[in-house]
Order: structure tokens, then sequence, then C-alpha cells
């Protein structure tokens, strides 16, 4: 392998900052959260009952 | 607390008394002029009134084809808020093989309105009328369907060859002589021709099952966000 295709200006490449373990785990909670809320919605809008034929019109009027 | 349960109890069956009478059986359905449901009684539905029930059966041809027909259906009456009809019929070729010559089924859903008030029928109709039809019907199998009041139709949808349709369609009726009839009959007209050789197991409905665009987002977002989620995880974890 190339060395340089590999890491071609080892300067230019900026630090990744990885996070604070605790707050990446509090997003994560909020993610698990949101998605346990949204799972009922999509297997409620996959089960939707089936659309009939319908007809409607005014009373006597 | 004894008070309170005989209270509710009393409730609950005076509830019933005065809902009973404003539910009413009262819809009929035949397949090709052969009467199937609601055929000794059929009774219109008047103001405040409603009805719904299911229907399976079987309808054989002449040349042996067997079909099974089932579904549900419901219909209200207000002279305010006015009629409305609905049904989802699902027609089934059973066999006993390929069928053998093409079959046309004409399944109609009637329902009739009665209201002695003053003074019209007259006015704008409307229908949403979706249709199915599998692809392994026989060639040049064919499926419509039509709301019609007093004999007018609201529009015929169709004929469309095998696919997934649904159609909304409007009409301004007006009944001539019988407009001031306290009768007002609702069809629902449904008709399927199955080509030759259809196979067994081919269906036929007047129902759209699948989820629509705006219940869709939901979904796809739902499912956008426990990918995220795991994705997360997994960096996480690797990191």
């Amino acid at each position: 392998m190339d060395p340089e295709k590999q890491n071609p200006n080892p300067e230019n490449v900026e630090a990744v900052d990885p996070g604070d373990p605790v707050d990446r785990r509090k997003t994560l909670i909020q993610v698990g959260k949101f998605a346990a809320y949204a799972a009922p919605f999509t297997v409620l809008a996959l089960s939707k009952k089936a659309e009939a034929a319908t007809g409607h019109g005014p009373g006597k009027h | 607390m004894n008070l309170t349960r005989r209270a509710t109890l009393s409730s609950l069956i005076l509830g019933l008394t005065f809902c009973a009478p404003f539910t009413a059986k009262s819809a009929s359905i035949d397949v090709n002029g052969t009467c199937e449901v609601g055929c000794l009684v059929s009774p219109p539905l008047s103001n405040g009134q409603s009805t719904s029930g299911t229907f399976d059966f079987d309808y054989t041809f002449l040349d042996g084809d067997i079909y099974n027909v089932a579904g549900n259906y419901s219909a209200t009456y207000s002279t305010l808020d006015g009629s409305t009809i609905s049904v989802d019929p699902t027609v089934t070729y059973e066999g006993p093989g390929k069928s053998v010559a093409a079959d046309a089924l004409d399944f109609n859903l009637s329902q009739d309105y009665f209201d002695t008030s003053c003074c019209t029928w007259a006015g704008t109709y409307y229908e949403t009328v979706p249709l199915f039809l599998a692809s392994t019907a026989g060639p040049g199998s064919k499926i419509s369907g039509q709301v019609l009041y007093d004999d007018k139709s609201v529009g015929l949808v169709g004929p469309f060859n095998p696919g997934s349709y649904s159609v909304s369609k409007s009409a301004n009726l007006d009944f001539g002589a019988l407009d001031t009839n306290p009768t007002l009959i609702a069809d629902f007209e449904f008709t399927v021709k199955f080509g030759k050789n259809t196979l067994p197991g081919t269906d036929a409905s007047s129902t759209s099952a699948a989820p629509e665009p705006a219940m869709a987002i939901p979904c796809g977002l739902g499912l956008i966000l426990i990918y995220c989620g795991l994705r997360r995880r997994k960096d996480s974890r690797s990191n």
C-alpha cells in the first residue's frame, strides 16, 4: 500500500472529538424512546384496514 | 358503591334500549340476479338508522367454476347528514382447476332509504371505488364498479385490466318524477369478468389495502429512526 494514499497529509487531518460518552448515551436513549413510540404507528400504518367502496349523498331536503 | 354500580347498569340498559331501534338489517346482495343476502326482509333505512353486516357465500357457474364472495357492508341515513353506503367485496376463484371458460360475475348491493319529509333527493352524490384484480386472472379479465341512486350512476369506474386502482367521482343527480318519492334506492355494482384459465386463488376486490402516502411518511420516519439508533449504537461500541 502507498503510504501517501493512506495518509497524504497527516497534519491536515482534524482530530475527531469522540464526544462525552454520557451525552452520547443520553442521545441514544432519546432516539430509542422515539423509535419505541414510532414503531406502533408503523405497525398501525402497515396493518391499515382495507379501504372499501363508498357512496354518499344528501338527505331529503 | 352499590348504588353507583346499579346506576351504571341502568344507564347501560337504557342506552341499549334507546339505541336498538336505530339499528336495522336492511341491505340486500345479489349475484347475477340471484339473491344471496337480505332476501326475505329488506326494510329501508329511515332518519337516524344504520345497518351493517358481513357476507360469505359461494357462487357456482353452470360450467362448474366456483367463486367465493365475502366482505362487509354498512349504510346510514340521516335527513341532515344524508345517506352513506360502504362495501368491500372480495371475489375469489376457488377452482376446482383452471377456469374452464370466461365467467362474468355481477355483484350488486342494494340499500333503500326512506324519508317522508319535504322535498327532493336531488343534489350532489359522491363515490370512491377502489378496484383490484390479480394478475393470475385469465386473459381478457376485466373489473369495474359504480354507485347508482335510483338507477342513475355517479360514474362508471373501469372496466380495467388486472391491477390496482382507486377512483373518486361526483355527479349532480336529478331524479325527475321520482324526486319527491319517499324512497331512494342506492346500488353498488361490482362487475368482474374472469377470463378462461384463471388460476385457483385468484381474487378480485373493491378494496384498496395499500397504506396511503400520508401514512407511509411516519412509517418511513420510524424505520429511519430505528436504523439511526442502531447505527449510533454500533458506532459507539466500535469507539
